[in-house]
């Protein structure tokens, strides 16, 4: 039965950090950070707090690098609970009305709509710190979630096979005539290859969303022309990296966190973040939850500059506060979606154009997902 | 005194049509489905339709696109292509693991379960090094000269047949293997007395005692073979789409159930109905042995089809000693050899796991046994072993005992209207996991049974149940009543006949059994998932984490000692049990 699995929703990965290991000693020790203000600390309180990680290397993570430090600092534990991903289960717990966890990570294209339905908590923005309402964009942060960190889908090329002029831009991957080989896209969604699709096609990055009729066409179009290009539509997220080292690909989409973790274990990868694709990933608090006053503690306090940079080190993605920069080591934060330079030109999922009604009923993720199971299966 | 005939269906329930008190056996197992599948599928069906909102628009939205129906169609495709591959070789596969010698019979059973134990994405990364443009198996043909450039082997549809045939082989062969053990030897040595060629002797008496055998295998690889997922999103091409990917979608990545259930109800209809019109041309429980009587209405298309049988015979037999004789000779290395091709991928996560790199790459750049440490020093890791092996044993003892009882009283109950609860039973492996689990969870709430090692190994049985009862009664049915007719005609209470000459006849198939559904909860991930509602964690979940998230090398450390134990496991049942005949 492992068969069945979902592939993709690309995931933090420590490994990567392991080589950065001895950069981020050098930073503040923010896990120290907790006792030294114990006694000031207005977060302090008691009993626990039941909080969803993807588990793995993330929770291991997590629990080293912020849920330990929590509980040094304000007597709350945390109790970890871990799944492949969130959604389905927090929308079975909320019908049936035992909502057995406090916190949860919901990716954006859900959240419009469970957060419509009322599974969401209020976030208690009284409770932060001031520095933290600065930090975190008021963008990333609506009535009832905060977003986590931003998974990205950029591509990768094999720096063996272009060394002097390599491919940057969504034209180029799509030019093989300048830029031979085989390519990899990813096979179990679309919108990241529309995105790509209508980059390579001219189209700004801004200009993306909200994809009407006529886009679509074009891009479809576009994927028409790259199609027996593709020698492997990928469908785990490793896949791309791992294809690349084994020659099987000169260049393909990838998750940007599987493409560091690639080259920090020594893969010849180059990557491209010009037009990538960005969604959010948030962090809510469940309606009904067991233990919400500590979690809405548990949000306060994981936004402060200094513990989103001790998340970012823990797990490899980037949380929201933009003031952690300054507590990260240079060489992390230079991979990082959140460097200025990388995230000059990225194209961020419109979430809810995503979860929004058509007029035949169906959400546009809905239709989007069903015109891409037309043409694949074509 | 009892007549003859009441004599006779206390038995087998060949004749008569009143149920016996052997019915009351299957009451537990029914019930236990009942509450288990169709209460939560009812519950699905409403969601399907809108409830409250009463909607027929799911179901109406299937013919918006000719999407779900060019799926359907590559998923039938597919099914179908890989249950032939997988008779034409169980078959034979099957009969030297029957005829050989133990320390044969033991190395091919290794092989046959050994691919089980591979958590599918390193099992997929090792198909890449045998068959990948640069794999192994490309090398040897270019360097022998026989293709002049490599073979695309991967991403494509041959790509998802072999990952498919690999998995699903122990499913047809473990169910003919225990058939065609119950096979009385001496009816062929009697064919062959009466002047039958070796050939001549094994199309009429042996393939026909072993259908029952095929026509289990077939359906349950059949029916496993409609929820594949993973394997052909990771081995095939853009177009080799397959309908639990769409379903998991609209449940997972959509959170649109009402869809999503719409598909599975479709699906679960349109395989019902399939093997409804099947089992009035072909009666699935006279097939599978539970009735043979010939004067009912079919008697007189199965007088035809043994008129055919006895012609082939003939035929087979005109052909002389020679040519089939030296065929049968060369079974036992067809077998051995097939046997070698599904342990490659094995190896290949055994060579790996020694290798000193970080990431998953062939060949190795040094050797260590650096994932074996980080194995056997991470406590997240032991836990979750021992929860997995806690789970699957329970759910292996449940879904036996409860498979067994129900097959003794489908077989000798008498009940009415057998066909029917087949398929019923075959239902939970119709319908696509990951729905099941969510239907199922809104079961365990009120019972608080989600996030407990009970609950997971209650739901890990209701999906064992259909192999636990196909297995059994295929082999019941080849047990000679009379055995047991005997013990009690020298005075033995019915319990104690069972217990001292049914039981141990048919305690092989038990083990087989057993062992089938203590696998399929061993390695489920979807389950574990969804019914643990985040506070178990079990080994493939472990697994899951650790390559979804890390492409951790570590995992090829947990397979290979997976398969070593399984090795050890079969290799031990094997010197213990004595041969039966």
């Amino acid at each position: 039965m492992t068969d069945r699995q979902d592939l993709m929703n690309p995931r933090p990965s420590r490994r990567r950090l392991l080589k950065l290991g001895a950069a981020a000693l050098a930073a503040p020790l923010v896990s120290r950070a907790g006792p030294a203000l114990a006694q000031a600390e207005p977060l302090a309180g008691s009993g626990e707090v039941v909080v969803f990680t993807y588990g793995g290397s993330m929770t291991e993570g997590l629990r080293n690098h912020v849920f330990n430090p929590f509980t040094e600092a304000t007597g709350i534990e945390v109790v970890d609970v871990t799944a492949d991903l969130a959604e389905s289960q927090v929308q079975a717990m909320f019908q049936s009305g035992k909502v057995e966890w406090d916190t949860a990570l919901i990716r954006a294209m859900l959240y419009p709509q469970m957060s419509a339905e009322g599974m969401f908590a209020d976030i208690d923005y009284g409770l932060w710190d001031a520095e933290a309402l600065q930090g975190v964009p008021e963008d990333r942060r609506p009535k009832d979630a905060v977003v986590a960190f931003s998974p990205a889908t950029l591509f990768a090329y094999d720096t063996r096979v272009f060394s002097g002029e390599v491919p940057q831009t969504w034209a180029d991957f799509w030019d093989v005539e300048k830029f031979p080989g085989p390519r990899g896209l990813y096979a179990q969604e679309s919108k990241q290859n529309i995105e790509a699709a209508l980059q390579a096609d001219g189209m700004a990055s801004s200009d993306i969303y909200p994809l009407t009729d006529d886009k679509l066409a074009r891009a479809y179009a576009k994927l028409d022309e790259i199609r027996p290009h593709v020698s492997r539509w990928w469908a785990a997220g490793g896949e791309g990296p791992q294809l690349i080292a084994n020659r099987e690909y000169v260049m393909s989409s990838c998750p940007d966190g599987r493409a560091i973790a690639a080259i920090n274990n020594g893969a010849p990868l180059g990557l491209s973040w010009k037009g990538a694709h960005i969604h959010h990933n948030y962090m809510t608090i469940l309606e009904g939850g067991p233990n919400t006053t500590n979690a809405q503690k548990l949000l306060a306090y994981i936004n402060r500059a200094k513990v989103a940079a001790a998340w970012t080190q823990g797990t490899g993605f980037a949380s929201s506060n933009r003031n952690q920069l300054e507590y990260l080591p240079a060489e992390l934060s230079a991979m990082l979606g959140i460097s200025p330079e990388n995230a000059s030109d990225l194209v961020i999922e419109d979430s809810a154009w995503m979860a929004s009604m058509r007029a035949d009923g169906k959400t546009n993720a809905d239709y989007l997902q069903e015109r891409w199971l037309e043409w694949r299966s074509a | 005194m009892m007549s003859k005939t009441t004599e006779r269906s206390r038995f087998s329930g060949k004749s008569g049509s009143e149920m016996t008190g052997w019915a009351w056996l299957a009451l537990p197992g029914i019930a236990f489905v009942v509450v288990l599948f169709l209460v939560p599928l009812g519950g699905m069906v409403l969601v399907s339709l809108g409830m409250p909102d009463w909607t027929v628009f799911h179901y109406a939205r299937l013919l918006d696109t000719t999407a779900y129906l060019s799926i359907m169609k590559t998923t039938l495709a597919i099914s179908v292509t890989v249950t032939a591959l997988a008779v034409v070789i169980g078959y034979p596969f099957a009969y030297v693991l029957t005829t050989s010698g133990k320390a044969l019979r033991t190395f091919l059973l290794i092989c046959v379960v050994l691919p089980y134990f591979t958590s599918v994405l390193v099992r997929t990364f090792a198909w890449l090094v045998l068959l990948g443009r640069g794999g192994v198996l490309n090398e040897i043909m270019l360097g022998l000269g026989l293709t002049s450039m490599p073979i695309q082997m991967l991403y494509n549809r041959f790509g998802v047949i072999v990952g498919m045939v690999h998995i699903v082989l122990p499913m047809i062969i473990l169910p003919l293997y225990t058939v065609m053990s119950g096979i009385d030897g001496r009816l062929v040595r009697a064919a062959r007395a009466c002047g039958a060629s070796p050939a001549g002797a094994f199309v009429s008496v042996f393939f026909p005692l072993s259908v029952p055998g095929v026509v289990a295998g077939v359906m349950l690889v059949f029916i496993y073979c409609l929820g594949f997922y993973i394997t052909p999103a990771l081995m095939g091409g853009l177009s080799d789409t397959m309908i639990t990917m769409a379903i998991s979608s609209q449940v997972v990545d959509q959170l649109n159930w009402a869809f999503g259930s719409a598909l599975s109800v479709v699906l679960l209809a349109s395989v019902v109905a399939l093997l409804w019109i099947g089992s009035r041309f072909f009666p699935l429980d006279r097939l599978l042995g539970l009735k043979r009587g010939l004067s009912t209405a079919s008697g007189e298309g199965h007088h035809v089809s043994s008129l055919w049988l006895t012609g082939l015979a003939a035929a087979v037999n005109r052909l002389g000693d020679t040519g089939p004789a030296f065929g049968a000779r060369l079974l036992p290395v067809f077998a051995f050899v097939v046997g070698l091709m599904l342990l490659a991928p094995g190896a290949v996560i055994t060579y790996l796991s020694f290798s000193s790199a970080k990431y998953l790459v062939f060949p190795a750049p040094g050797f260590s046994l650096h994932n074996y440490q980080a194995y056997l020093s991470d406590p997240t890791w032991l836990r979750a072993t021992f929860v997995s092996l806690r789970v699957a044993v329970l759910a292996g003892l449940i879904a036996t005992i409860l498979g067994t009882l129900l097959s003794l009283g489908l077989m000798r109950g008498n009940l009415p209207g057998r066909n029917g609860l087949l398929i019923l039973l075959l239902t939970p492996i119709i319908m696509p996991t990951v729905v099941v689990a969510v239907a199922i969870y809104f079961l365990f709430v009120q019972f608080g049974l989600q996030g407990t090692e009970i609950g997971l190994a209650i739901a890990h049985a209701v999906y064992a149940m259909p192999f636990v009862v196909v297995i059994v009664l295929t082999s019941l049915q080849s047990l000679n009543p009379s055995l047991e007719k005997a013990g009690l005609s020298l005075g033995a209470n019915p319990v104690a006949a069972f217990r001292t000459i049914t039981f141990p006849l048919i305690r092989p198939t038990l083990i087989v059994a057993g062992f089938f559904a203590f696998l399929n909860s061993f390695d489920d991930v979807v389950y574990a998932l969804f019914l643990g509602a985040g506070k178990l964690n079990t080994l493939p979940m472990r697994m899951w984490e650790g390559i979804k998230q890390d492409v951790s090398p570590t995992i090829s450390a947990v397979a290979t000692l997976q398969m070593l134990l399984a090795a050890l496991a079969i290799t031990l049942g094997s010197l213990m049990t004595p041969r039966a005949k």
